[in-house]
């Protein structure tokens, strides 16, 4: 029993990437602090991407000043589906959908109008999501989710993330939003993660934070060993954008639009360890297996 | 990264080695302290008489003696007196007699050195009258404690006739004197008068309480000396000693002790004796003067002698002893986060509040302070859902916290529950971080997850308090400053560590379990 227990210790301590180890061996000695900025900030990853050709949803237009809402405005506005987002926000915060039909623009069910935008909008300059630092507004092309996630779970937007060292992709997880989780598909909200087998593009098992599981828990779709499609070009997409950030440990978050397929939304340098809960395995084995170690 | 790695490595145990090996240095080379590191006082005290006149002059008083609790040691004497020594019982008297034409001064110096005593008697101890003939003068009426005087009689009898144990009598007669109304006065105020008036200084009070212990035949006598504050005063003090199962239990129902006499009361004499006595017919004048000085037991080879800066600089000791207390609770805090992996609100806040706890009692501090989170969380809401930007919803809630704070000083003032200052050891600052990040994790994770990290913080805090909060460790932390750089030695190695927190051996179980 006691002796079970110690080599269950054991092998956790030699499979699994802590905390500690993540930060003193992986983002602190790839990547330069000074750096961190074209993560956290989604307006200077765009002007990477773009610059690089990095596939990723296309930037209608940017605010930086109060006095440039309406302008902007007046060239966005012709789209049907739009995103406005903080450039420096962190965990959906700030984020908001917005549709037209004819003049009316609609936010989720509810009608929303413009003023109520422009406010929002200036909320996102004066830092009310981004803890009080100056922001600026983003206004996105929205990204429509691929047939293939509604076949398991048809609400919310999926995004996948790849972790990469030095360009080489180590791991992958679907993250999917169920009922519990609101519409999120962030794990610790709720949210679904799931395995990716990085050689086949075939999903493995589902975890939602304490079991794991084959089918989705709200419509009872089979996710294991269920092919991705445009796989390859996804993680083709992924190690392009890792070569054209200065960062050489990241995770790179992409969504995969009905009729575009794979972009990139935003890269991450703190890419959180939860992935080998998803992926039943620990990422020091998949370093080991990359030879990466 | 390998050659960092061992530089970090190489200066950590620097530092380590080093500060350790200064302080075996000093414990070896301050043998006098032995293992105790509770800083002590050390008196010196002198007598100063002068005597104006012309003519013969003698003059008597009382020197200490060294008991178990108390240590004397004389210094100097000098004047242009002669000096002869006498033991009156058990009190040693000291005689000077001279020749005055003018001014003629006696000096007479010693040290002192105490410590607090503390005695309890046991509830169950039953009251028995004593009529030992050795202890007759301990039982007997004298012009100024007037024993058996109807009223002392009466009174007596009122306090403990519904007391069946010792401990219930003395207690009742004890509390009755410590009642009365003290005044500061130097007359000579004897026991009925005492009652009479209804005030009296520390002489009528202690008189008193001798007069009711004798009265129910319980052996008690008063004791003479000096309650030692530095400075000069004139002062003398009185009070009173009873016999309880073999040993003299010291009272004092002027200041509050029962049972207990602290380290800075010098015991001068026993019985109701005058302190000076002279010959009269020239002029006398006398002050007692007294100097305090502090005893580190391990004064050679500090870094920085703490002790003496506090006393040379007056920099209040509590304050110095917070700033050395941070370092290891920082620590501490790093400990738990990296190495347990526990979460809290803030790297430094368990520090800080489980030093402010130190200032308002556990309990009640704990209690105080989630009370003032709650409700300036509350704040938050509405501010963010109004949209308020980052800046202005902080200063805002700076001020919802000093609102509660005021609000809480005024209904612990009306309650009396504790004292009314006591959310003023909350840094503001913390506690407005605290509820913010309180109400934000509420919003993004719900009440309950926010509700998980505030008993992690908790857990943290209480572990950092209960570290922090023994006297050992202050002194050690006072006495030793350079352990400040063993910490830092040690903080450097936990930076550089890279193995699994415990608490992700339980989130990754199912990694391996597979």
């Amino acid at each position: 029993m006691l002796r079970k227990m110690w080599n269950t210790l054991r092998k956790t301590d030699q499979l699994v990437m802590g905390m500690n180890q993540r930060n003193l061996g992986l983002i602190y000695p790839n990547n330069a602090r000074k750096n961190y900025k074209y993560a956290d900030d989604k307006y200077l990853a765009k002007e990477i991407m773009e610059a690089n050709n990095v596939k990723c949803p296309r930037t209608y237009g940017v605010v930086e000043k109060i006095g440039e809402i309406e302008e902007v405005w007046q060239m966005v506005s012709q789209w049907p589906m739009l995103v406005v987002k903080p450039a420096k926000g962190a965990g959906g915060k700030g984020i908001m959908i917005l549709k037209r039909q004819g003049d009316q623009w609609r936010k989720g069910s509810g009608p929303i109008s413009e003023s109520q935008i422009f406010t929002h909008i200036a909320n996102i300059i004066f830092g009310v999501f981004s803890f009080g630092d100056d922001d600026l507004a983003l206004i996105e092309e929205y990204v429509v989710p691929h047939e293939f996630f509604g076949e398991i779970y048809p609400a919310g937007v999926p995004d996948f993330r790849v972790i990469l060292l030095r360009g080489v992709p180590v791991m992958g997880m679907l993250r999917m939003p169920t009922a519990r989780s609101n519409g999120k598909a962030n794990l610790h909200q709720g949210g679904l993660g799931i395995g990716v087998d990085m050689e086949t593009g075939k999903l493995k098992q589902a975890y939602d934070g304490k079991r794991h599981m084959a089918t989705h828990p709200d419509s009872g779709s089979v996710i294991t060993g269920k092919p991705i499609p445009h796989w390859e070009e996804l993680v083709a997409l992924s190690v392009q954008t890792a070569k054209e950030f200065p960062l050489d440990y990241l995770g790179v978050d992409l969504v995969m639009d009905k009729t575009h397929g794979p972009m990139v939304m935003e890269v991450n340098v703190r890419p959180g360890l939860g992935i080998q809960l998803a992926n039943q395995e620990g990422m020091k084995e998949a370093l080991k297996r990359l030879k990466l170690d | 990264m390998k050659n960092q790695n061992r530089t970090v490595r190489i200066v950590a145990f620097t530092l380590i080695v080093f500060s350790v090996a200064w302080i075996v240095i000093r414990f070896s080379a301050n043998r006098g302290g032995g293992m105790d590191i509770t800083p002590g006082h050390k008196y010196q005290i002198t007598y100063e008489f002068e005597i104006r006149g012309e003519g013969d002059y003698w003059v008597k008083t009382y020197l200490p003696i060294s008991t178990s609790r108390q240590s004397v040691e004389a210094v100097s004497s000098n004047g242009g007196a002669r000096g002869t020594m006498s033991l009156n019982g058990e009190n040693k008297l000291m005689r000077w007699a001279g020749e005055v034409f003018g001014v003629s001064t006696v000096h007479h110096s010693f040290s002192y050195q105490g410590r607090d005593i503390r005695f309890s008697i046991d509830s169950a101890v039953r009251y028995e009258p004593v009529f030992d003939p050795a202890l007759l003068s301990e039982l007997s009426a004298t012009d100024n404690i007037q024993v058996n005087h109807p009223k002392i009689d009466r009174l007596a009898e009122e306090l403990t006739q519904d007391e069946k144990s010792l401990l219930g009598r003395l207690r009742a007669m004890y509390d009755f004197v410590y009642q009365i109304p003290a005044i500061a006065t130097s007359d000579l105020t004897d026991a009925l008068t005492t009652l009479e008036q209804y005030e009296a200084s520390c002489n009528g009070k202690s008189r008193l309480f001798v007069a009711l212990c004798r009265n129910q035949h319980i052996p008690a006598r008063l004791v003479g000396g000096l309650i030692l504050d530095e400075g000069r005063k004139k002062t003398s003090h009185l009070w009173a000693e009873v016999y309880v199962e073999g040993l003299w239990v010291p009272m004092d129902a002027l200041n509050g002790h029962f049972g207990s006499l602290p380290a800075h009361y010098l015991e001068l004499y026993r019985g109701d004796e005058f302190l000076i006595t002279r010959k009269g017919g020239v002029d006398f004048d006398y002050i007692y003067d007294i100097r305090k000085e502090r005893i580190n037991h391990y004064p050679r080879f500090a870094m920085l002698d703490l002790w003496s800066v506090i006393d040379e600089a007056n920099i209040p000791a509590d304050m110095l002893q917070m700033l050395l207390l941070l370092p290891l609770g920082a620590f501490l805090v790093s400990v738990c986060k990296n190495v347990v992996g526990i979460k809290t609100f803030g790297v430094f806040l368990p520090v800080l509040v489980s030093l402010a706890l130190i200032q308002t009692g556990l309990v009640a501090g704990v209690i105080l302070f989630s009370a003032i989170v709650a409700v300036v969380a509350l704040f938050s809401f509405p501010l963010e859902k109004w949209g308020v930007q980052y800046t202005s919803k902080i200063a805002l809630m700076l001020i919802a916290v000093v609102l509660t704070s005021l609000l809480g000083i005024r209904l612990l003032h009306q309650t009396q529950w504790l004292d009314a200052s006591a959310p003023l050891f909350f840094p503001i600052i913390i506690l407005t971080i605290v509820s913010e990040r309180f109400a934000k994790k509420t919003e993004e994770e719900g009440v309950g997850m926010a509700m998980n990290l505030y008993g992690q913080t908790l857990l943290v805090t209480l572990f950092i308090y209960f570290i922090l909060s023994s006297t050992v460790i202050q002194h050690f932390v006072m006495t030793f400053p350079e352990s400040i750089l063993t910490l830092a030695g040690l903080n450097l190695l936990l930076g550089k560590w890279i193995g699994l927190r415990l608490t992700e051996y339980h989130r990754f179980y199912q990694v391996t379990n597979a």
